[in-house]
């Protein structure tokens, strides 16, 4: 079976899944260039079908996910639609109870469409997000067409609930107990749509954020049995629907999605983020790197819990509008901001290394975990009274992208293994959507994926040969390109002599990290190259990077995480005082294990090895600052001639400027 | 721009531009004062005015003042 599936919102993805393997997935961003790019559309699709060698005519069903609460953009729909279709029968179309609930919901989805372009107008006008928006993608067109949406549109009673654990759990046990569970929870909870693309009419379904993300994580785990948690930067709005996180659990082929886990931890760390002077949808990721530089003072066991616990402990007043502001988050910001009120007054405005700030990230980092252990706490009680017992817990959403609590979920929660996917953020969502209806909806059969190899990650665009010589034949006198020669050693001994370098080959990496394909190459040992590096990318000078080691030799110089960290998701403590360059200031590293799966990349370090006796470089993301990662080799030699890089490496070729 | 020069604004919007440019110049009180002005003024039932007086407290940890900013009653 073929599936496409199509993340509408921002990190906008597609991705072709063929017979349970993923065959190509399109960032927008590496195309259009401007990171975490909104809105796919049809020349993201042609190139996902053409990457993957897929005819459009053979394609069996659509999956289309997007961001929490934002509606469906269609800005070429004479190419490109899709509308609901509340009469579609077979497995897209759900149980027969739910026709009735479908025809409901048409009506008032289309009857809300112009309140869904106003507020992509909106977004287009937010600070924040308004650099998401290329320049083809104009909600105010008239041209456009928008499909109003609602997360969840219809669940079982009582997912709404108060949000306590204890309750989650009683709850589940009343309405499950007695019931055929899997019967009830698969199927009602996709929308029916048909989508035209290129005159050619498909069936397909829009699938939850949620249930997207959670089938991302499943479906790549290769486990048999699973306990899932999503949770991401959302949360909960009475007019929009639920946006925080849900528990599920996985079984064979099918996904069941078991409750809201109404987390609020990553709205929380988002707010906080903006509050430390780090805003925008990169702003998390800089908090955790700020995180270790400052202590926990400001950590408080009121402010941990879901939503609805800490919204009693701590009241919005009605019509406060840094309530509307800060949501959730709001309590916490105000009890660090009142409990140094000196200090904040001080600043004239927003400074992440102000002494308040690091706190203020430490701490939230502190609370951030014990939230994330509170819910895979929940998780697995919840699975258990389903008695679905599994070794295995996968988290999925933006908040699974914070190391340390990954870590510490491995290291404290009642799971052996957890599995986090390479895409777990909702650049994924395309790859889950497409599974979700595969092997859920249609039954058809998984195949295993790789789960915890490097190879998972390298399903990105293709680098054709005549693409190379294409950017290569006009790279101009200036640039001296050396082929016929071994690029892993040659490149090993170019980082061992203190030079950084860039590495490109193969297909490139999906999700946020980049793993070896598209990367930044440097000397661990040398303490300099932190501030070299940052310097290279115009990154600011406090922000750690990473280090990537043959994954048999990662016991030697790392512990306190998983053996297996293909896709640079858990923290590790760094043993001894040999990689300064990539060990943070508390001793942790965010370590990239490397196995044979990550090809020429693995040979670079076996080589630095055989050079240096260390199996580990430092690997950062081959982009400049603000910008995506970079994809096609005209990208990689355009930032090389920017300057900053020593030599890159373009498929097997070393590319250097020619002196004088 | 000084604070007491005189200005016209053609709607919230243009109060809203010359206060985030007031900020970005690092005139953070100026950038308060004129959204003040505007809040309790020509533009008093203008919520992104309050969203953007709120935003510019807190920035400047006016914590106090910052959460006594409430939508104008007419979006309540």
């Amino acid at each position: 079976m073929i599936v496409l599936g199509i993340h509408m919102g921002h990190d906008a993805t597609v991705a072709v899944i063929a017979d349970g393997v993923v065959r190509s997935v399109i960032e927008k961003e590496r195309r259009a260039r401007v990171k975490h790019a909104a809105i796919a559309g049809i020349a993201d699709i042609d190139l996902a079908l053409a990457d993957a060698g897929i005819d459009l005519g053979a394609v069996d069903a659509v999956a289309v996910t997007t961001t929490q609460n934002w509606p469906f953009l269609f800005t070429d729909p004479a190419s490109f639609r899709f509308e609901y279709a509340p009469e579609l029968g077979g497995p897209l179309g759900g149980p027969d109870f739910m026709r009735d609930r479908w025809r409901r919901f048409v009506p008032a989805m289309a009857a809300a469409a112009a309140e869904g372009r106003q507020r992509l107008v909106q977004f287009r006008g937010f600070p924040d997000t308004a650099p998401l928006f290329d320049g083809a993608t104009d909600p105010s067109d008239p041209a456009a067409e928008v499909l109003f949406t609602q997360q969840f549109p219809f669940t079982p009673t009582g997912w709404a609930g108060t949000g306590n654990p204890e309750t989650i759990i009683e709850q589940a046990a009343k309405l499950y107990g007695d019931r055929n569970w899997r019967e009830m929870l698969n199927g009602p909870f996709q929308v029916p749509i048909t989508c035209t693309i290129r005159g050619r009419t498909l069936p397909g379904a829009v699938i939850p954020h949620h249930l997207a993300h959670a089938a991302t994580a499943f479906y790549q785990s290769d486990a048999e049995r699973a306990v899932i948690v999503t949770f991401d930067g959302g949360f909960q709005s009475t007019q929009y629907g639920y946006a925080g996180g849900i528990h599920a659990v996985g079984e064979g082929d099918a996904l069941y999605p078991l409750w809201f886990n109404h987390s609020h931890a990553g709205n929380l760390y988002r707010r906080v983020s903006d509050a430390c002077g780090l805003p925008g949808i990169g702003g998390p990721g800089k908090l955790m790197g700020l995180a270790p530089y400052g202590t926990p003072r400001f950590h408080d066991d009121t402010y941990v819990g879901t939503i609805q616990q800490v919204a009693a402990r701590h009241p919005a007043e009605p019509g406060r509008i840094v309530d509307l502001i800060y949501e959730s988050a709001w309590p916490y910001v105000r009890h660090a901001v009142s409990a140094a009120r000196d200090e904040v007054a001080a600043v004239p405005s927003a400074d992440p290394l102000s002494p308040w700030s690091r706190d203020l990230a430490a701490s939230v980092q502190a609370s951030f975990e014990l939230m994330a252990l509170d819910l895979a706490h929940t998780a697995a009680r919840l699975a258990g009274t389903l008695g679905i017992d599994s070794d295995t817990l996968c988290l999925s959403g933006g908040c699974a992208l914070n190391c340390p609590a990954n870590s510490r979920i491995w290291r404290e929660a009642p799971f052996g293994r957890v599995f986090v996917p390479p895409a777990c953020d909702d650049s994924g969502l395309a790859v889950g959507a497409a599974f979700y209806v595969a092997h859920t909806l249609f039954g058809d059969r998984r195949v295993p994926q790789g789960a915890d190899m490097g190879g998972l990650a390298y399903v990105g665009r293709r680098i054709g040969e005549d693409e190379v010589r294409r950017a290569l034949g006009v790279v101009g006198p200036d640039l001296l390109v050396e082929d016929r020669i071994d690029a892993p050693a040659r490149a090993a001994g170019d980082v061992a002599a203190g030079r950084v370098i860039g590495w490109v080959e193969g297909r490139s990496e999906i999700g946020p990290r980049a793993l070896g394909h598209r990367s930044v190459v440097a000397d661990p040992r040398d303490p300099g190259n932190l501030e070299r590096v940052n310097r290279v990318k115009s990154r600011e000078r406090w922000r750690p990077l990473a280090p990537a080691a043959l994954a048999e030799r990662v016991d030697d110089w790392f512990d306190g995480g998983p053996p297996s960290s293909p896709h640079m998701l858990f923290t590790h403590h760094v043993r001894g005082d040999r990689l300064p360059a990539v060990t943070h200031v508390d001793g942790s590293a965010r370590v990239q294990t490397v196995d044979t799966s990550c090809g020429g990349f693995r040979e670079l370090i076996e080589a630095f090895d055989r050079l240096t006796d260390v199996p580990v470089v430092m690997n950062t993301s081959l982009n400049g600052r603000g910008e995506p990662i970079v994809e096609e080799p005209q990208d990689a030699i355009a930032l090389f001639r920017r300057g900053g890089l020593d030599a890159l490496y373009l498929e097997g070729r070393r590319i250097t400027r020619k002196a004088g | 721009m000084r604070n007491d020069e005189p200005r016209e604004f053609r709607g919230p919007a243009d109060v809203r531009v010359r206060a985030r440019t007031l900020c970005e110049a690092g005139w953070l009180p100026e950038a308060i004062s004129l959204l003040e002005q505007a809040a309790a003024g020509e533009f008093q039932n203008d919520v992104g005015i309050r969203l953007d007086l709120t935003k510019a407290l807190l920035a400047a940890g006016r914590i106090e003042e910052a959460e006594a900013v409430r939508l104008p009653e007419r979006a309540t």
